[in-house]
């Protein structure tokens, strides 16, 4: 065989395949066979739910102080008697209110409707007498 | 596929248990009026304000003896019956002056906004500015909450029931009841404040 033959044939033996085409060659790969794995997805979904889940539940806690809903300061009523004579009294007021407003609109009712009813009354008694 | 199935259990088990958490906090319920966020409470201070959650009331449930100091009682009204269904009330009186009227009004603004848009108007007075809104469960079929809202003159008044209120038993407890115009609720609030400074008093 030809001396120069011989090295190159030794050349091509020593050579290697470079570090940056084994890397592409190994991410298409990956590209290719890459599949679908539904169980670590959903465990990634149940982890993730739980997560947001625990995080609602203590936003309230982390909250600046001026942010979180002011509770209304009750330091007052203390006692079980407080509390009935509170509610009955808040209770009743409201139904109090219901009765007023609804009054107060049966009176403007009356008020608007009853001339334009009397009016129209005294209007059709007067038609017929007219006819008769 | 078995651990498909586990896997599965484990995400709708998470979801109720998110759902069931979320759906807890009362702010949540549709019938609930962020009354708070709408009153600056370090720049007001009302005349009354009420806040009953359902511990409290579940507590009086509990409690009650139907004695001759039971209101409730007196006026007839089996109190088991009227609270059964309620989580929260909420009543806030205030009487503004020139300098909490801007605040006042626009509080009035953006909770009339948000009752017209959503609950039911049973009664308006609009030449009062009285308005009494009710909001109906899913179904329709049932009462989910009632609101009040007054705004005559410099007075603000904002009330908000979460949960079915029997309306017919509240009228027949507003005829038992003296005050019309807030002046007993504040008379009955006023005389507990003033027990309770003058336990303070006695025990600093």
């Amino acid at each position: 065989m030809d001396r120069r033959l011989r090295k190159l044939i030794r050349d091509r033996q020593r050579e290697r395949c470079p570090q940056t085409v084994i890397d592409r060659v190994e991410r298409r790969i990956a590209l290719t066979n890459r599949t679908f794995n539904g169980p670590a997805i959903l465990s990634w979904l149940a982890a993730t739910s739980c997560l947001v889940g625990l995080l609602y539940v203590q936003r309230a806690a982390w909250l600046p102080s001026q942010e979180q809903p002011s509770e209304a300061p009750q330091p007052i009523v203390t006692n079980d008697r407080q509390v009935r004579e509170v509610t009955y009294a808040s209770l009743a007021y409201i139904g109090k209110t219901l009765i007023k407003a609804g009054r107060k609109s049966g009176q403007i009712i009356v008020q608007e409707t009853l001339p334009p009813l009397q009016s129209g009354f005294e209007n059709t008694k007067k038609a017929i007498s007219k006819d008769l | 596929m078995k651990k498909l199935r586990t896997h599965l259990i484990a995400t709708l088990i998470t979801c109720l248990t998110v759902t069931a958490v979320a759906q807890k906090d009362l702010r949540n319920d549709p019938a609930y009026l962020p009354i708070d966020d709408a009153i600056d409470l370090n720049i007001i201070t009302p005349e009354v304000n009420v806040n009953l959650p359902r511990f409290l009331l579940n507590n009086i449930v509990s409690e009650f003896d139907g004695g001759n100091d039971d209101p409730f009682a007196q006026a007839g009204i089996p109190v088991q019956a009227l609270l059964k269904d309620i989580k929260l009330i909420r009543v806030m009186v205030i009487e503004g002056d020139n300098k909490s009227r801007p605040h006042l009004d626009r509080a009035h603004e953006k909770l009339s906004h948000r009752l017209n848009n959503s609950w039911t108007p049973i009664v308006s007075v609009p030449e009062d500015n009285v308005g009494i809104y009710a909001l109906s469960d899913a179904s329709g079929d049932q009462l989910a909450g009632l609101s009040l809202l007054i705004h005559d003159g410099d007075d603000l008044i904002v009330g908000n029931i979460v949960g079915n209120l029997p309306i017919g038993k509240i009228l027949k407890l507003a005829q038992s009841f003296a005050g019309g115009n807030g002046d007993k609720l504040k008379e009955i609030i006023g005389q507990f404040a003033a027990a309770g400074m003058a336990e303070d008093k006695s025990t600093k």
